[in-house]
């Protein structure tokens, strides 16, 4: 399976048909709009190109209606704008205004007594700090030669009190964790003094409102009447503007449907370039598209579009569409995931989905299970997620499969052996407990075949790229796959075959000469390509003959490193085989241990526990596994992905 | 080892506290506000300071109280961390106490040197609780000589007793200053020697000296760029201690210029990392300090000096949000505020 071809269009108009030229495109769905330009240089100019991007007209009036829109309790959603006759930035300017004009009053009212609630609750809030005043607000405030402030001082300050002589006194109410409410009396005369002493302690001033008046209690009587009556005040008002608004409902929603296409579409301009009367409009399609994309255009005044090769213009990528069978299609996700590959490039969907199957399987062999991982799989990808039910259910039928061969069903491990006795198979079902060393060696030649075939499609991409230093001197080239099957191969046959292969030609053809293949790996690839020897890929990098050893001294340190760390990391595939068998033994165990009515229980409750459990967590390693120990190998992931424009009716603005 | 094992969950605890501390880019969202109230309700949403701003209205709060409220906040934490494994039983853990209290005795004789009546309104109530003086009573103190008197019997005495008079029978309040601080310090580095030793001893003697040096730095370029004083008016007036030895720092006081001051500056460890267009001092040297306290906090295994290092740092971070308060408050442009960041 491969990346979907794609076309750099051109289209181009006069001036006046730009904004049916980008609806066209928005139109078709597959249209990824670029920069026509990428900057106005001063030569550019010169030419007469110059990028449409003004202010957008569209956006303060949109901004206005959504506003209405929210007084009314309107939320926004995409209608039929058939009905609508507006038409220029103006317009809707107007119908806005309108319409703050017809519910000024309502909403004026609503404002008010919504602002006199808010400040009767503050009130409130305050007074109940001075519930310990036992006097009337009146008659301590109309005191002719005592000053009074009422507010809150800083705890802190508290005790510095008692140590100015000037005459004051505090009344502390109360106090919460960091200030003390009170008031402080002072002579008139003194005022100034005493409110710079009590402001350079913090003191912050309570200003008690006008509308408080009598004691304490009458007060909060009298606050708690008047939020009543606005509250009844807002709930006219909203009767109203609610009324109002069912009326207007249906023309808001066709002006606001309208202004959003007008000023999103305006706001592609942005990406268009004009010469003179005329406008050009880039972008790519895949074509396969290409007809489709062509006949929108057929039935406009001046609009021509022009179709080329994706590679005609350097200055934009094209983006990558991944091309995959139902079969493998779900993996997708998890390649992009990574990163999309570069257009042109290796998609590795159909590999990911092959050994992620696999290896699920393998890790998480349970018929029983496997068939519930298929049915959830069914599900999720009907009603959730399509990627992720496929996933699931590709993986549990890998899962069943596997199961079959281990003879596990929901943890039973001997039920299929009758099955097997009587059709006369005598290598099955794999006990994870009798074969263990067979299943992590077999984990580990999976791990070794895997880095073999990962090292040979990084071989085949570089010769397609003609990088010959990754394709044949690399660690994942020609050199490091003859250098880590030699390796391999050598382990193998001299620790499990008995077979000695390590003879000094063999060490010296197939270890040593690739090892130092891949030490000169520069120098070597640079020799074939400009046909010269250098320590550096870059020309004007000075590199001294001890750098370059130490640098590679540790390069090469590190790709040995990580030969053997990657293989060994395909243990756990094993090591997840045994691990499935133990939990499922802890549950079985915990099932004969219970009584006899709640076994079932026990085995439904562990069952799905396993499930959950390990089943994420085998996901989870596989996907490291691709990720890491595979994809490091040949892929490179800095694809562009494909991001068609369109015409979204959000409620953001 | 046994003791120091024993007081690693601090260091852990610091590490996660340093964690949390303002970052460059909280620093330009402060910048980027248009008032003082929106300032503190941003502080109120941080994690090491919204405890402290958890009862305050930030559309009221006075200015002053907000500055007030961080350096509490930073007493406080410094306390919690000092009592998390009991390590304020030691002498030395008191260093942040003992600091407050030279800043507030030289505030009370600055303020008896200029008349006003205004030490207690400035006195920060946190330090009336843990300090080992009555302030409260000193402050009660109408002369020099009243306050002699009333330090009878207190540590302070003898570097107060020692400090110039003036004609009028006030102090010389750079001398005042010098002998404090001098008081401190050599308090300071006798606990660390008498409590310490090895690898802990070192790093609280670099961080100690390193800030000694920073301070007598700053004051020595002031006062040749400012005021034009001679390398023998300069030498007087700095502190008795140093860290990179006694010889840079006279090549340095002996400049004859600010700008020659600078290039020996950067002869030194202090002045390795400056640019070749400084902005102000002040900022270059806080942040060769500010480095090395987050290196120490970053990699040290010595809980006296990473709580040390952390304290300082604290203290950079509530001196960078007070100029970003005042800079807001008086509409300073955020580009010139930025350059005054240690960060």
């Amino acid at each position: 399976m491969a990346i979907e071809k794609m076309e750099l269009v051109t289209v181009v108009a006069l001036i006046d048909e730009l904004d049916t030229v980008l609806e066209k495109c928005c139109e078709s769905g597959c249209f990824q709009m670029e920069p026509a330009v990428t900057s106005v240089t001063s030569s550019a100019e010169g030419r007469g190109i110059r990028l449409l991007d003004g202010k957008n007209p569209y956006d303060a009036p949109l901004k206005k209606l959504a506003a209405v829109a929210a007084s009314l309790n309107i939320t926004p959603k995409q209608s039929d704008t058939s009905g609508c006759t507006l038409e220029s930035a103006e317009d809707f300017e107007n119908f806005c205004d309108r319409l703050e004009t017809e519910i000024a009053d309502e909403s004026e009212n609503r404002r008010r007594a919504m602002q006199t609630i808010s400040e009767r609750r503050g009130a409130v809030i305050q007074l109940n700090h001075l519930k310990g005043l036992n006097e009337e607000f009146d008659r301590i405030f109309s005191c002719k030669h005592v000053a009074v402030r009422v507010g809150k001082l800083p705890l802190d300050s508290k005790d510095k009190l008692e140590f100015y002589d000037e005459q004051f006194f505090f009344v502390p109410f109360d106090s919460d964790r960091s200030f003390c409410w009170g008031m402080y009396f002072c002579p008139v005369e003194s005022k100034e003094i005493v409110d710079e002493i009590f402001s350079s302690m913090y003191f912050e001033r309570i200003m008690i409102p006008d509308f408080v008046t009598g004691s304490v209690s009458e007060a909060f009587e009298k606050l708690e009447n008047e939020i009543k009556e606005n509250t009844a005040a807002v709930e006219r008002a909203e009767a109203d503007l609610e009324k109002f608004a069912k009326e207007n409902e249906k023309d808001i929603q066709a002006a606001y449907t309208l202004l959003k296409k007008k000023c999103d579409i305006f706001e592609l301009r942005k990406k268009a370039a004009a010469i003179k009367d005329k406008v050009y409009v880039k972008g790519f399609i895949p074509a396969k598209e290409h007809g489709r994309f062509e006949k929108l255009f057929e039935d406009t005044r001046s609009a021509s579009v022009m179709f080329m090769p994706p590679d005609t213009d350097k200055s934009c990528t094209p983006p990558t569409i991944l091309k995959n069978s139902w079969l493998t299609r779900p993996f997708a996700m998890l390649v992009e995931m990574y990163g999309l590959p570069d257009y042109g490039g290796f998609n590795p969907t159909t590999f990911v989905a092959l050994t992620y199957t696999l290896m699920f399987g393998i890790m998480f062999g349970d018929l029983g299970q496997g068939f519930l991982v298929f049915l959830l799989g069914l599900f999720v990808g009907k009603k959730m997620n399509k990627a992720m039910g496929g996933i699931m259910s590709r993986v549990g039928i890998s899962s069943m499969i596997f199961g079959t061969l281990y003879g596990s069903v929901f943890g039973f491990e001997d039920l299929l052996d009758p099955v097997y006795e009587n059709l006369g198979i005598d290598f099955l079902p794999i006990k994870a407990f009798r074969d263990t060393n067979f299943i992590l060696l077999t984990a580990v030649g999976i791990g070794i075949a895997l880095i073999v075939i990962s090292m040979l499609i990084n071989i085949a991409i570089g010769f397609k790229e003609h990088d010959y230093e990754r394709a044949v001197f690399g660690n994942n080239g020609i050199a490091g796959l003859i250098f880590y099957g030699s390796v391999a191969a050598g382990v193998i046959c001299t620790m499990m075959l008995d077979i000695k292969i390590m003879s000094a030609p063999f060490i010296i053809l197939l270890i040593v000469i690739p090892a130092i293949c891949i030490f000169c790996r520069v120098p070597f690839a640079a020799a074939v390509k400009y046909k010269e020897l250098r320590l550096s890929e870059d020309e004007g990098e000075k590199m001294t003959v001890g750098g370059f050893i130490v640098e590679n001294f540790f390069e090469m340190f590190e790709y040995v490193l990580s030969y053997v760390s990657n293989t060994m990391s395909f243990l756990r595939v094993g090591g997840f085989v045994l691990s499935h068998a133990g939990m499922m033994l802890v549950v079985m165990t915990l099932s004969s241990g219970a009584a006899a009515l709640a076994q079932p229980l026990v085995l439904i409750l562990g069952n799905a526990f396993v499930m959950v459990m390990e089943g994420m967590i085998v996901a989870i390693q596989i996907i490291r596994l691709e990720f890491y120990e595979i994809f490091s190998r040949f892929y490179q992931g800095d694809g562009k992905p494909f991001e068609p424009v369109k015409l979204e009716f959000s409620q953001e603005q | 080892m046994g003791e120091s094992l024993a007081v690693n969950a601090t260091a852990a605890k610091i590490r996660t506290l340093f964690g949390k501390m303002l970052t460059a880019d909280n620093y330009r969202e402060m910048l980027s506000k248009h008032s003082v109230a929106e300032v503190a309700e941003y502080l109120s949403e941080t994690p090491l300071f919204s405890a402290a701003f958890k009862d305050v209205d930030p559309n009221t709060v006075h200015r002053g109280f907000l500055e007030a409220l961080l350096n509490k906040s930073n007493f406080d934490l410094y306390l919690r961390l000092c009592r998390f494994q009991g390590l304020d039983k030691e002498t030395f853990y008191s260093f942040l106490i003992q600091k407050r209290e030279c800043e507030q005795l030289l505030n009370l004789v600055n303020e008896l040197n200029s008349g006003l009546d205004r030490f207690v309104e400035t006195l920060p109530g946190y330090v009336i609780r843990h300090s080992d003086l009555d302030l409260l009573k000193l402050s009660k103190a109408e002369s020099y000589d009243d306050l002699l008197a009333m330090m009878k019997g207190s540590p302070y005495l003898k570097p107060l007793k020692s400090v110039r008079r003036t004609e009028d029978g006030g102090v010389d309040y750079t001398d005042c200053e010098l002998k404090i601080r001098t008081f401190y310090y050599n308090r300071l580095i006798g606990q660390v020697r008498k409590k310490f030793s090895g690898k802990t001893k070192d790093e609280l003697e670099k961080l100690i000296y390193s800030e000694i040096d920073v301070i007598n730095i700053i004051n020595a370029y002031r006062l040749k760029a400012y005021f034009g004083y001679t390398p023998a008016q300069i030498k007087a007036t700095q502190l008795p201690f140093t860290r990179i030895g006694r010889r840079a720092m006279d090549r340095y006081y002996e400049a004859d210029t600010p700008e020659d001051m600078i290039q020996r500056l950067k002869e030194t460890v202090y002045g390795q990392k400056l640019s070749s267009d400084i902005g102000y001092i002040e900022t270059e040297m806080n942040l060769s300090i500010y480095r090395l306290m987050r290196h120490t906090v970053a990699c040290s295994a010595s809980v006296p000096a990473v709580l040390y290092a952390f304290t300082r740092l604290c203290s950079i971070e509530v001196e960078n949000i007070i100029h970003i308060i005042e800079g807001v408050r008086y509409g300073v442009e955020p580009s010139m505020l930025e350059k005054l960041l240690v960060v």
